[in-house]
């Protein structure tokens, strides 16, 4: 049997000495020389900078914000550290619909914060789903047409925004469309009487809600159609029988708490006699917070639901907007809790969106909480509109608007203007600011 | 004639409210207004023309944000010149709940007039009527709300049938003109309502806005109807066994 020699001291001594040179090798291999370029980017992390890299017209992406003791000056540029927290851009929602020997295809409009600006986009094509794809620029616009493709064979599509520098930065789902010939033969039309039918025209919506929740769809402000999204926060639905024209799209989420997420919206054009497929639909995080009121000092928990399993960014807003991540669990419920050591005294509000595999959700609904002195915890949310519904049966929709159109530029009774106070701006007359209140709170 | 189409550019900012004036130049004719594809959905002001000047004021429910998008059009003569538009005195609000007022950029183009205005055949879409009372409104009696959408021509007005209590239920219905909120006639909602939307080259969609419960009396003949039938095949089922064990077994 073998027998297992002990350590010696000589020999503890040795591995001490062997780990320290090997970290301090290591260390000293990434420092980084000092550089400068008239014009370069750099976008590898430096780990110990301890130096300052200096240009005329250079970007430098880099972690020295977290880690550096370094310097950079320039005439022009701009320094984006706390890359590991870098706040990406919302992939877009894409709509594909099937014409002649080709499909047109229209995105919603990607916006980019913290140093990201939407140089433009690039179209991706594949004859087999998943790709891979062969990647087309098109410019900064939102709409494509991809013609010369043969009937009857699906095409699949990716929609890719690029930074003004022509990087990628992200990538929408994937949709798909089959072309088809145009109807042929013989005279259209003909026929006397009645009013034309329209056939096959509408829509196919998919993505993600939250997990077996409530996802509601509006066309132009109305209830369309409800549906449940999956145990995998999945959801697809159609909607047939439309005419063609400019639709107004609007999409929500209610979670396991009846909270509901903002409403994402999207114009599409609907093609007479073709489905639409519109897919990459990522509803916002629902969130809340357990204080209105929290002790400087104390912790506010941030809480709410997404898709299970993803990654939440939360911003906290301060006189620099701070990022933190959590994970969501496999039911999609998340909580952090906040340290608010790391924000001063005074009103503060909270957003959080959410990613999964390669898909980005915009920012969700924003939560204002203060920081004093004592702490006051927040009424459970009952899931109820906050403003803009003025008979109070939890919804804002042509109700409310017609209720408020009543009152649209009329002198307000008694009855009423308590109402107008605290459901409306509160200014004592119904305007355009009122109305825009209840757009914005709008659930159909 | 032709079609000018007037777009409206929010930038990078999302909008849910557009309202005030568009200042047409003196002397230019008008011959229509339509807003059948407009980004705006409810009108508080639906879109008139006075003395040159167009009114309007509307919202769009959950905002908008992207490339521009048409606001309205308008129908002018074949020959006028593009006129300059003042767009100064329109507001443009902020879909960000507290109703801010931002810029947005306004552009007008030229298209063809539209074959699909004159040969529209398709009625307005499906629309679902709603009913609801308000102290504020009507005395707090019951009304109805409504609103459709017309892709081709637009919605040129609306109608109303109200089957009054004692009215056979095969009396065809009395159409009236009217607006929403609707102030429900037959408030104890014996009978129902039936709203008409009408597009503007006359095309319609009727939708029942109120149907009220059917007589009990009716359910109890429909489930006897139900249960003889239900009886009545039983006994056949039964027989048919019955028959073909008899003849196996002898």
């Amino acid at each position: 049997m073998r027998s297992i020699k002990p350590i010696t001291n000589s020999n503890k001594k040795f591995l001490a000495l062997f780990y320290l040179v090997a970290v301090l090798g290591i260390v000293s291999l990434a420092q980084a020389d000092e550089y400068t370029s008239s014009s370069f980017r750099v976008l590898d992390p430096v780990l110990a900078p301890a130096q300052f890299s200096t240009s005329t017209d250079f970007q430098l992406f880099g972690s020295l914000g977290e880690m550096g003791l370094g310097t950079s000056t320039a005439i022009g540029f701009g320094l984006q550290s706390a890359w590991l927290f870098f706040p990406v851009v919302a992939t877009p929602v894409v709509s594909a619909t099937a014409g002649d020997g080709s499909v047109a295809l229209s995105w919603s409009a990607v916006t980019a914060s913290l140093g990201w600006t939407v140089g433009g986009y690039n179209v991706g094509q594949a004859t087999v789903a998943g790709g891979p794809y062969s990647y087309t620029s098109l410019g900064n616009v939102t709409s494509t047409t991809r013609s010369s493709l043969t009937n009857g064979t699906p095409y699949y599509f990716v929609i890719r925004p690029e930074d003004a520098l022509s990087n990628t930065i992200a990538t929408s789902s994937e949709v798909s469309a089959t072309p088809v010939s145009s109807g042929g033969g013989g005279g259209g039309g003909g026929g006397g009487g009645g009013g034309e039918t329209v056939t096959a025209t509408g829509v196919n919506l998919s993505g993600y809600g939250y997990p077996l929740s409530k996802v509601t769809i509006l066309k132009d402000g109305q209830i369309a159609i409800t549906t449940i999204a999956g145990p995998d926060a999945k959801f697809a639905v159609a909607l047939t029988g439309l005419s063609a024209g400019e639709y107004l799209f609007a999409v929500y989420g209610e979670d396991n708490q009846g909270r509901r997420s903002t409403l994402f919206t999207f114009p599409v054009y609907l093609t007479k006699g073709a489905m639409t497929n519109i897919s990459g639909i990522f509803l916002s995080p629902t969130i809340d917070v357990d204080k209105r009121e929290v002790a400087h000092g104390d912790n506010i928990a941030i809480f709410g639901q997404t898709v299970g399993s993803s990654t939440v960014t939360i911003a906290v807003n301060s006189n620099q907007e701070i990022f933190v991540r959590t994970l969501a669990g496999v039911g999609g419920l998340y909580l952090y809790n906040f340290d608010t050591t790391l924000i001063e005294k005074g009103d503060h509000t909270t957003k959080s969106k959410s990613t999964v595999l390669n898909e980005i959700s915009p920012f969700g609904a924003v939560v204002n909480f203060r920081v004093g002195t004592t702490t006051v915890l927040a009424e459970p949310n009952q899931g109820c509109p906050l403003r803009g519904d003025l008979n109070s049966d939890c919804r804002v929709n042509l109700i409310d608007f017609s209720i408020a159109a009543y009152w649209y530029h009329r002198p307000l009774t008694a009855d009423f203007i308590p109402r107008e106070k605290a459901i409306l701006s509160g200014d004592g007359k119904v305007d355009l600011v009122d109305f825009s209140i209840m757009a914005y709170y709008w659930t159909g | 004639m032709q079609n000018i189409i007037i777009s409206i550019d929010p930038g990078p900012q999302s909008i849910n409210a557009i309202g005030g004036e568009i200042i047409i130049p003196q002397g230019v004719e008008v011959i229509s207004i339509a807003s059948a594809n407009s980004v705006v959905k409810f009108w508080m002001e639906a879109p008139s023309l006075e003395a040159g000047h167009l009114s309007l004021a509307g919202i769009i429910p959950g905002g908008y944000q992207g490339q521009p998008i048409e606001l309205i059009s308008l129908i002018l003569p074949e020959s006028v010149p593009v006129p300059k538009f003042d767009f100064s005195k329109l507001k443009v609000l902020a879909n960000d709940g507290q109703g801010t007022m931002v810029t947005a950029k306004f552009y007008v183009t030229v298209t063809p007039i539209a074959d699909q205005i004159i040969t529209d055949r398709i009625p307005p879409e499906e629309f679902t009527p709603l009913i609801s009372s308000d102290p504020t409104l009507f005395n707090g009696q019951k009304f109805l709300v409504f609103s459709a959408q017309d892709k081709q021509s637009g919605i040129s007005h609306y109608e109303v049938c109200e089957k009054k209590a004692g009215d056979s239920k095969f009396a065809s219905c009395i159409w009236q003109k009217n607006e929403s909120p609707y102030l429900i006639i037959n408030q104890k909602l014996d009978q129902r309502i039936e709203v008409k939307a009408v597009d503007l080259v006359g095309n319609e969609r009727v939708v029942r806005a109120f149907s009220p419960p059917l007589d009990p009396l009716y359910y109890l003949i429909g489930a006897i109807i139900v249960g003889v039938f239900i009886l009545w095949g039983a006994r056949f089922i039964i027989r048919k066994l019955s028959r073909s064990s008899r003849s196996s077994s002898s």
